[in-house]
């Protein structure tokens, strides 16, 4: 598919989120600028602290925007909105944390836990809201009968789907998945991810997966975006960022993949990037697309290197 | 292999005590590790193989009991220790730790500088205040910290996670230890500094010539940092082998498993390879091999009996029953056979 003929669902415009203010102002997202296509999975990858998660909480605006505009459907999503959008855009877009025990409410039961959401949006009688938590625990691989059992009862890869369960029952169009395997066990991971891919095909859904790990997002995301500093460094389809990644940080993102074989292992060179070696006092850096599809961070100088290495190809 | 033994566990069963429920950790493990190399035991949550590893210097909780086997270090018999004053012998001096979370290990209210500086008087009581501390800036230059008069007078709290698992480990090292178990010291942190903490760890076994037992479920790690791979699935080594041979010549079908479920094999679009069902419950008996239900290739004998050991080779071994010979012959899934063909992700000329 190409991608001028792809429908956008989310347009995050030069976005900028900042905490404190005065001199302990600290900001956390600067002037960040990308797009997201109706039914693919966008990845957000950085390191702790890089602002990935921020990103993601100021699109479910739990944080507010400093500055920027996020765009969903055409409308204007951050700021002061409409009650009538403000209940739509609640249903449509919805979250999977990181540890799902910490994000499930160990006091109340699965039946609670999943249908909150829903109460508070229309009035149920108790049988239509049965009905739909138990379709939503199907959906996910789970009994209708965990209705009435409490977190503690199930197993983190469960606890997760509890998790799922929950964003799925509001009948969402758009999942911001923050690190949703990062807490699980080895053998766990793959069956969420399955999962995840699997609801997708079913819902037509949009992810924005945001994770630290280039190694996960190779099986699941349709494009790339990798953050450093609260700044996009370099945006590209999958299949190219991994075959030709252009700016340095990403380079070092990728060389730190692990790789499961101990012949590659032991001659490996790790990058080390050092923000030091961009030479920005004089010609400062812009978002430019370099090939199709393909941004990156870059000055003149950088560019022009780039290119190069684009041509050499 | 002529290298030197220097712990060997023989048959070791490991038991907790639960409120008079008796949980079975670690089923009848054997495991022998040799001076100066870097044993990996890989697993998932459960397996037990940060107990197993605790039992080398007596790290459990107290309803925790050795209840059978051997475990020699140096002409001495670590499962028959008791007392705390047995394990000051070995903990720290013979055979040191590094967890994995770099937060809980470090005391908030000590600078890191005096944190390791009490290990080092520990270790040489003798030492002058003033030896004692240039030994410290010395293993904090060791582990790739900057500006150390600095930070030798800094709280835990003003270290990043890659910083601080830096000063676990060089408190490890402080103490001289022979051996360096390292459980999980990687999984709270970036990929980026999991990178920089496996090169320390290896420029540190060099250095001080020790050798590494290293506890992951990242079978990514265990390629980086392994000479010798054990896999350990429900309280029992099920295979072990040289890196080589575990990744490109794996035998046990939970090995197989493992490797097909790490996401870095998988291809978009297609469906990861997960694990059916869960591990076993320990507080029952297990009959016959303890992953059967679990594994596609189960025969009928493995419901019934444990298979023992065979030889692959002579540093190669695997608890299944699809080695015998009478076994149906059993082809491991192509994405294992892949394995030899990876290429590395970054083009080397770039």
């Amino acid at each position: 598919m190409k991608i001028e003929e792809k429908e956008v669902l989310l347009d995050v415009q030069d976005l900028e989120v900042s905490f404190g203010s005065g001199r302990k102002k600290f900001q956390a997202v600067k002037g960040v600028s990308f797009q997201i296509y109706k039914g693919e999975t966008f990845g957000l990858v950085g390191e702790s602290g890089s602002g990935k998660t921020t990103i993601g909480r100021t699109i479910m605006r739990i944080y507010p925007a400093s500055g920027g505009r996020i765009v969903y459907k055409g409308e204007q999503i951050n700021g002061r909105i409409p009650p009538r959008l403000d209940k739509q855009i609640t249903r449509q877009i919805q979250m999977i944390f990181q540890d799902p025990t910490a994000s499930l409410n160990e006091r109340a039961k699965v039946d609670y836990i999943v249908s909150e959401g829903l109460m508070n949006m229309e009035k149920l009688t108790r049988m239509e809201r049965r009905e739909r938590v138990e379709k939503a625990l199907l959906a996910v691989g789970l009994l209708p009968e965990f209705a009435s059992r409490f977190p503690h009862e199930f197993s983190g890869g469960q606890r997760q789907r509890i998790g799922i369960a929950r964003a799925l029952v509001m009948g969402p169009e758009f999942v911001i998945a923050d690190e949703p395997i990062s807490a699980l066990d080895v053998s766990i991971r793959a069956q969420v991810l399955n999962l995840l891919a699997k609801l997708q095909k079913e819902r037509g859904l949009t992810y924005l997966f945001i994770a630290h790990d280039l190694s996960v997002m190779q099986v699941i995301s349709d494009r790339i975006a990798v953050i450093e500093h609260g700044r996009l460094v370099e945006l590209a389809p999958t299949k190219t960022l991994f075959s030709h990644p252009l700016h340095p940080y990403t380079r070092a993102l990728l060389s730190a993949v692990p790789i499961p074989s101990p012949a590659i292992e032991r001659r490996k060179q790790v990058l080390v990037y050092e923000e030091s070696i961009h030479d920005y006092a004089v010609d400062k850096p812009r978002w430019i697309q370099i090939e199709e599809g393909h941004f990156v961070l870059a000055n003149g100088r950088e560019e022009e290197a780039y290119r190069k290495l684009l041509d050499a190809r | 292999m002529d290298k030197k033994l220097i712990l060997q566990a023989k048959d070791v069963v490991v038991k907790f005590d639960l409120r008079g429920r008796v949980l079975t950790a670690i089923r009848g493990a054997c495991l022998d590790v040799y001076e100066g190399e870097t044993l990996a035991i890989v697993g998932e949550s459960g397996s037990g193989k940060s107990v197993f590893s605790k039992t080398f210097n007596g790290l459990n909780d107290k309803n925790c009991f050795v209840e059978k086997g051997e475990i020699l270090y140096k002409g001495r018999d670590l499962a028959k220790f008791r007392k705390e004053k047995d394990w000051m012998q070995i903990r720290g001096k013979e055979i040191s730790m590094v967890l994995q979370e770099p937060m809980t290990s470090l005391n908030p209210l000590k600078t890191i500088g005096d944190q390791i500086c009490e290990a080092v008087t520990t270790r040489s009581p003798r030492l002058s205040k003033r030896e004692a501390r240039q030994e410290t800036l010395q293993y904090l230059a060791d582990v790739g910290i900057p500006d150390v008069e600095r930070r030798y007078k800094q709280y835990p709290h003003e270290f990043s996670g890659g910083m601080r698992q830096r000063v676990v480990i060089a408190t490890a090292i402080a103490c001289k230890p022979q051996i360096l178990i390292c459980d999980e010291p990687t999984t709270a942190l970036d990929v980026t500094i999991q990178a920089q903490i496996l090169d320390v760890i290896r420029r540190m076994k060099e250095k001080y010539n020790l050798t590494v037992i290293f506890i992951t479920h990242d079978l990514g790690v265990v390629a980086n940092v392994a000479d010798r791979v054990a896999v350990m699935y429900a309280g029992d080594i099920v295979e072990i082998g040289t890196a080589e041979e575990i990744f490109y010549d794996p035998r046990h079908p939970y090995t197989w498993a493992l490797l097909s479920s790490m996401p870095q094999l998988g291809e978009r679009g297609e469906e990861l390879f997960s694990i059916k069902g869960t591990p076993p419950n320990l507080f029952k008996e297990i009959i016959g091999d303890a992953f059967a239900p679990r594994n596609p290739y189960a025969l009928k004998i493995d419901y019934v009996q444990e298979p023992p050991y065979f030889e692959v080779s002579k540093t190669h071994r695997a608890k299944t029953w699809l080695l015998d010979p009478r076994a149906p012959k059993v082809e491991p899934p192509s994405v294992i056979r892949g394995l030899r063909n990876l290429q590395p992700v970054l083009p080397g000329d770039m």
